[in-house]
């Protein structure tokens, strides 16, 4: 189980020569994401928070500094020693900003596909948490005819549909109407609160309507 | 697994992977069928040399109108103690056998029924080594290859169409029974041997035939034996010899050698050169099997690597969301599995329902004709499928984690 993620020293290589760090309270910086704990970054376009997500869940490794996620059967475990897939499918789960669903399936089809690498969810359970953000008349429709704010309200119960430590929502509301965004924060609430998870979520502006622990400016 | 499936199909092409099958299939079926031709033609021409060992050449001297005349007073063609040395030391001939005749007057009777026929026949001899040791006689009878002259029996070789002239000429002009290869131990012959000292009277047990000797062969130390007791003081000189080759009997080099010397093999030179042409035949045909087996190999390889690069989306999406590479690969490699297995075992089922046919052909050609066992076929189809499909799921994985790990 990962107890806590944290950020030494990290910055992204690109911005190595950019001023926009200096004012980042996680750039350059020394900060520690803990287990039943919810944190908000919020940053302006090109910032780097898709990078910050990157990082975190192991696609990028372009940057220098170090990420530690403290577990607590391993130890302490630094990025480049992970095995992120096994990651991905125990303990840490994202929903993207791009969604990366597969247009061609329905949402029923994106979320069980997911859910089926660890066994989390039935397809009736999944068909529920599908209908209760009020997709109830798009369930066996393939993804690629639905809407955005549809499509992210798939991502958004696909994310929930395995078991994690942490969970890592990029952007999660950007094109939902605040009834949505309530009824997805209501989700959201109750599950960190059946597993005492870590919730991360980034923003751009427009945040999802939580209880935050923490906000951070990156 | 069945939600990857439905996922990863897209994009799968109908045609390309018919095209494979077709093409993977007209490969097997050929790379098969010659398979068993070669084994079927082994048998066929390895059939009656199980009674001498390895690959041999027979070779002569010339027959000119100088030895013509020479033979009149005793002076037959025959090789030095110096030609056989050469011989010995080329590097295609393990051994050197002399074919020692009998230097004594030989009859030979068959009754059958009624009918009585008596002839002058000629025996000759080889080395023991090139005659294979406790052979399988005809009838499956095992004998020795031994007599003395205290023997009741003496075993011979005779050739092939010897029998054949009983069988097809003699017998069915004078209304006897035509004897198969089986019964061929039981032919009622009697050897007389015409010695200084009186006749002496055998029975010849026909333990095989041959045929690339034109000779009819007895124990070396029976002739032996009987040269010393019953043609005292005679000197053979070896007149024809018996080459034992350890490289192909086609070698080249070693009938070079012999034409350049003018030496004459016997019989034996069409043959061999048939059989390296025959066998050269069924190499082309398994070669073109093979290259159709190729070019469908990597026809399919090339529709994988096309389809996944059309799906990388969907890889690199799948890889995200905590599908590892080889979960992936496993969709695609059970595609190619599946093909590879349907194509090898159709080529199979399809060899073997064309294999009567062929068979009846082969028969027809050849009386001795007996078809060699299909369960090399099979193993060899079994083991391309497992070979195919191996290559196959290693370069799909490869391609599979190409993509994901260009991510990092």
């Amino acid at each position: 189980m990962i107890e806590s993620i944290s950020f030494k020293n990290v910055k992204p290589k690109f911005i190595d020569d950019a001023p926009a760090g200096a004012s980042s309270m996680v750039w350059n910086c020394n900060i520690t994401f803990n287990r039943g704990c919810s944190y908000l970054v919020e940053a302006a376009s090109g910032r780097g928070k898709s990078s910050f997500c990157s990082f975190l869940y192991g696609l990028r490794s372009d940057f220098g500094g170090n990420i530690i996620y403290k577990h607590n059967g391993c130890g302490a475990l630094q990025h480049a020693d992970c095995d992120f897939q096994l990651l991905r499918r125990e303990s840490i789960s994202m929903m993207f900003q791009e969604l990366r669903l597969f247009p061609e399936l329905s949402p029923v089809d994106n979320v069980m596909l997911k859910s089926n690498l660890t066994g989390f969810a039935t397809e009736t359970e999944v068909r529920g948490m599908l209908e209760r953000l009020g997709l109830a008349g798009h369930l066996d429709t393939p993804c690629a005819v639905l809407s955005f704010g549809q499509q992210q309200r798939v991502a958004f119960v696909r994310a929930l549909c395995q078991p994690f430590d942490f969970i890592l929502l990029d952007e999660p509301v950007s094109h939902l109407d605040n009834e949505n965004a309530a009824v997805m924060s209501a989700m959201l609430k109750e599950r960190q609160l059946q597993n005492g998870a870590g919730v991360i979520i980034t923003s751009i502006g427009y945040r999802m309507p939580y209880l935050y622990d923490k906000i951070l400016n990156l | 697994m069945k939600l990857l499936f439905k996922l990863l199909k897209q994009n799968i092409s109908p045609l390309q992977l018919l095209g494979f099958i077709i093409v993977n299939f007209i490969g097997g079926v050929i790379v098969l069928s010659g398979m068993q031709a070669s084994f079927d033609f082994r048998k066929l021409s390895g059939k009656e040399d199980q009674l001498l060992s390895g690959g041999y050449v027979v070779i002569s001297k010339p027959v000119t109108s100088v030895s013509t005349v020479g033979s009149l007073f005793g002076l037959r063609p025959s090789f030095s103690k110096s030609e056989i040395k050469e011989l010995e030391e080329l590097s295609s001939v393990s051994s050197v056998g002399a074919f020692v005749p009998a230097e004594f007057e030989i009859k030979a009777a068959l009754a059958i029924g009624a009918v009585k026929v008596k002839s002058d026949i000629f025996l000759e001899a080889v080395p023991d080594e090139f005659i294979k040791n406790d052979y399988n006689a005809v009838g499956g009878v095992h004998r020795p290859w031994s007599a003395t002259l205290e023997s009741d029996t003496v075993p011979i070789i005779i050739p092939r169409n010897y029998f054949n002239l009983y069988n097809f000429g003699f017998a069915a002009s004078h209304g006897l029974p035509q004897i198969s290869d089986e019964l061929l131990g039981e032919f009622p012959i009697k050897l007389y041997i015409y010695g200084s000292d009186g006749i002496r009277e055998y029975d010849a047990v026909v333990c095989g035939l041959t045929n690339r000797l034109n000779t009819i062969l007895a124990p070396l130390d029976f002739i032996s034996e009987a040269n010393a007791v019953c043609a005292p003081g005679v000197e053979s000189r070896p007149s024809r010899l018996i080459l034992a080759t350890d490289a192909s009997e086609a070698d080249e080099s070693l009938f070079g050698y012999l034409n350049e010397r003018e030496y004459v093999v016997e019989g034996d030179s069409s043959h061999v050169r048939l059989q390296t042409f025959i066998y050269s035949l069924i190499f082309v045909v398994i070669a073109v099997g093979l290259l159709f087996s190729l070019l469908a190999f990597s026809l399919l390889v090339i529709s994988i690597v096309l389809l996944i690069e059309k799906n990388r989306e969907k890889i690199i999406n799948l890889y995200y969301i905590g599908y590892t590479p080889r979960q992936i690969a496993g969709t695609y490699m059970a595609l190619a599995v599946v093909a590879d297995v349907v194509v090898w075992v159709s080529a199979l089922v399809a060899t073997l329902l064309l294999y009567p046919s062929f068979s009846d052909i082969m028969s027809n050609a050849s009386p001795t004709f007996v078809p060699a066992a299909l369960s090399s076929v099979v193993w060899a189809a079994l083991l391309s499928a497992i070979l195919f499909a191996l290559m196959h799921c290693a370069m799909i994985l490869r391609q599979v984690r190409k993509h994901c790990l260009r991510l990092k």
